[in-house]
């Protein structure tokens, strides 16, 4: 038998995926502003002998979608045959916003599923002064009541000891369809006799069309074409007339006894103040950027000397041959080139982590929106955008929640020019190279410089956005409505997970493909052409010369288009593994290097690119002009394969796909030659 | 019908108000779905520069939404 599949189904902003967290201890990232449930998130949760399939669904108000995350929410409620379709369902609510809550519950019960009503942040209540009058709404809704509190996990086994027996609510319409569209039901009932009238109702008031399960949609499409049904008027109908009911049982249910002003009230006169709250996020973000530097500092060294000593060791006590050689200039300094940029992803996941836990999020929106809706997009734009320092993969996602679709798609267009994780290798080991060390007040140079690729990286996603704005086309009105959660303490264990699922999603998905890449390319650098390995003596083996490899036959090849920007052979063979994704450089310049030294030499990537020496100009490899070219190649190229893949799917078309990495891999190119002939 | 009412965006921060209706049928349905229904008591928080979003609590349970200038226009308000 197959396991019973319970929806988590709530508002935005109301702990679902904490509650989500608590049941199935498969812990994920849960957070305070909107979009955070990007995509399906599913776990399993075992209680009293019995397992059920827990599935965390993006949060919404109504079932009425505005974006492509409450569109999830209605298809897999309405839709019978899909993959998540669920046996129950759970709808969280915020204890000190039951109204809407609420609203949400009815919708879902009369759906016909069997339901729970959870209600959470009762703690937040509490201190709040607010009472809600358990019997009272219990009569009313005809349905049982959980209280939970996700913070302390209270409530929590209650919660699951209700999942058994949890049966279908009884039936009494709230609310009750209008005499004059009964007429429209009965006839879609007749072609469908298996829906509920609620669900023909609920069909008929999609605005959108690809929100109808295609199991109903041309009937659904017929009867609104043939009797001009203004599917809009539906919806207001519904929420108005339910609204209106909540209100007359409301009073009863909660009751306040205080009126102090909240700790969000204070709090928000400051974040959303028009000056203090803007030199706010600026500081926030400055912190953010000269922690990335300074405190990631040591235990970077720490990483690289261990595997520097590591490969030495390797090769000292391994046989010669090409398995040490494989080991030890392959494997070992591959690894040790993902593992290095730990520390860096970590501190600035926590940091993302908890702002958006604490609500701050939804203040950075309201402070962007009249900055960046000049550029053709939404103050929500702010979190694809912010998350986009961190990963253009899940930022390319959360952008679902934009509810406009031109606004949408330039977001996702031009989010892969912020600088996420992936460029901070590229970016860290090559300012190293050309920024000195030391502080200007408190002020560290080589942060100032990163912090400088960062605004270069936002500058350009805006004026790549302010061009594409006069080339899309939209069809619906742009609009920004946009609720402000109360400021919560944040749950560190929320975000201690957060960023350990993150840094494992990093090592294992982006290491994968540095593992791969750094053993391809130490076997194409090690095998060319006129290579003869004696397999039975290995110990005579001595490699081939890294230029008559097949590696250095490819980069030879592709010099004459990389030399204007002062690139030299083995660069491009950093710049071509880039393509699979763009920290592949750093270890693939590690494996390129240990190749090519003769000697054992132990010492770090870093100082064997400052020695690298380029015979044909009699300079340092390495020099100025070269590095800074190569920070502006990195900064715009579209190198990531996994972008590509995500902006196809989330787009729906190859052709947005494809303009997008002409497109920044063309400016890449142009910025990266002008300023190489411009300061060499 | 909405006789003495203005719309929303000429409220002036921490003014309070109450809604009366909607302007055109051409609204954002959210608008409703977020509790911005007719005969709640609203208060203007802030206002962001530029002609941003503003900052808006309503209802008893003092929840907080960001709109912007053109949202705010639809809702047709009688200050209190």
């Amino acid at each position: 038998m197959s396991k019973t599949r319970v929806a988590l189904v709530g508002n935005p902003n109301v702990g679902k995926s904490s509650i989500f967290n608590l049941l199935t201890g498969l812990n994920q990232k849960t957070g305070n502003y909107p979009g955070i449930t990007v995509d399906f998130k599913s776990g399993i949760c075992n209680h009293a002998n019995n397992s059920y399939e827990i599935v965390d669904l993006p949060g919404t108000y109504t079932l009425y979608p505005n974006s492509m995350d409450e569109e999830i929410v209605l298809q897999t409620l309405l839709d019978e045959n899909h993959a998540n379709f669920p046996d129950k369902v759970l709808v969280v609510v915020d204890a000190l916003h039951m109204k809407r809550g609420l609203l949400l519950f009815q919708q879902i019960r009369e759906l016909g599923f069997p339901t729970l009503l959870v209600v959470n942040l009762i703690d937040e209540a509490e201190r709040k002064g607010i009472n809600i009058h358990t019997d009272f709404l219990k009569e009313k809704l005809e349905s049982h009541i959980v209280f939970t509190n996700a913070r302390t996990g209270e409530g929590i086994d209650v919660l699951k000891s209700h999942l058994e027996k949890l049966d279908v609510l009884p039936l009494e319409n709230y609310f009750e369809i209008p005499n004059e569209y009964k007429i429209f039901i009965q006839n879609i009932r007749e072609d469908l006799p298996e829906i509920s009238d609620f669900k023909a109702w609920l069909l008929l008031s999609q605005t959108k069309e690809k929100a109808i399960p295609e199991l109903y949609r041309t009937r659904i499409l017929a009867e609104k074409e043939k009797f001009k049904i203004t599917s809009k008027r539906l919806q207001i109908v519904e929420t108005v007339r339910r609204y209106s009911y909540l209100e007359t049982i409301l009073d009863k249910i909660v009751s306040k006894n205080t009126h102090k002003k909240s700790v969000t009230h204070v709090l928000d006169q400051i974040a959303t103040h028009k000056f203090w709250g803007y030199i706010l996020f600026f500081s926030i973000l400055f912190v953010i950027f000269q922690s990335i530097f300074y405190l990631a500092q040591i235990p970077m060294d720490l990483i690289d000397g261990v595997f520097g000593n590591f490969s030495f060791w390797a090769k000292q006590n391994i046989p010669e041959g090409p398995i040490q050689s494989l080991i030890a200039d392959g494997i070992i300094p591959g690894i040790g080139g993902v593992l290095v940029f730990i520390p860096q992803i970590a501190i600035l996941f926590t940091f993302i982590l908890l702002l958006e836990e604490v609500g701050y999020m939804s203040r950075v929106v309201y402070l962007m929106d009249s900055w960046l809706k000049p550029f053709g997009l939404s103050g929500k734009s702010v979190v694809p955008l912010m998350s986009g320092v961190a990963c253009a993969i899940p930022a390319v996602m959360s952008a679902r929640n934009i509810e406009n679709d031109k606004e949408r798609l330039i977001t996702i267009l031009v989010t892969p020019f912020m600088t996420c994780s992936a460029r901070l290798p590229v970016y860290a080991i090559l300012i190293s190279l050309v920024i000195p060390k030391g502080d200007w007040w408190l002020m560290n140079y080589q942060g100032l410089a990163l912090m400088a690729l960062y605004v270069l990286g936002f500058l350009m996603a805006l004026f790549a956005a302010f061009l594409l704005k006069f080339n899309i086309k939209s069809s619906y009105k742009s609009y920004l409505i946009l609720d402000m959660p109360t400021y919560k303490l944040p749950i560190f264990k929320n975000i201690v997970f957060g960023v350990y699922l993150k840094c494992m999603d990093f090592v294992l998905g982006a290491g994968k493909i540095i593992l791969a890449v750094s053993i391809l390319l130490w076997a194409l650098g090690t095998f060319g052409p006129n290579t003869k390995v004696n397999w039975d003596d290995a110990s005579k083996w001595t490699g081939t010369e890294l230029e008559e490899s097949y590696l250095g036959i490819i980069g030879k090849s592709i010099e004459p288009v990389i030399e204007p920007l002062g690139y030299d052979w083995k660069i491009g063979i950093g710049i071509l593994s880039s393509f699979a994704a763009r920290e592949v450089f750093v270890p693939t310049m590690a494996t390129i290097y240990s190749i090519d030294s003769d000697d054992d030499d132990a010492s770090g990537l870093m100082s064997r690119m400052k020695k690298e020496y380029n015979t044909t100009t009699q300079q340092k490899t390495y020099s100025t002009a070269t590095s800074i070219s190569l920070l502006l190649f990195y900064a715009f190229a579209m190198q990531c394969i996994s972008t590509i893949a995500v902006v196809k799917r989330e787009t729906n078309s190859w052709r947005w796909a494809i303009a997008q990495l002409v497109f920044m891999t063309g400016i890449a190119y142009a910025s990266a030659f002008a300023v190489y002939q411009l300061l060499s | 019908m909405y006789t003495n009412c203005i719309p929303l965006s000429q409220l002036s921060a921490f003014e309070k108000a109450k809604i009366k209706g909607y302007d055109s049928s051409d609204f954002p349905i959210k608008l409703i779905e977020l509790g911005l229904t007719q005969g709640v008591e609203l208060e203007i928080l802030n206002k962001a520069p530029f002609r941003g979003p503003i900052l808006v609590e309503f209802g008893d349970s003092q929840a907080r939404v960001a709109l912007r200038i053109d949202e705010a226009k639809c809702i047709l308000i009688e200050k209190i």
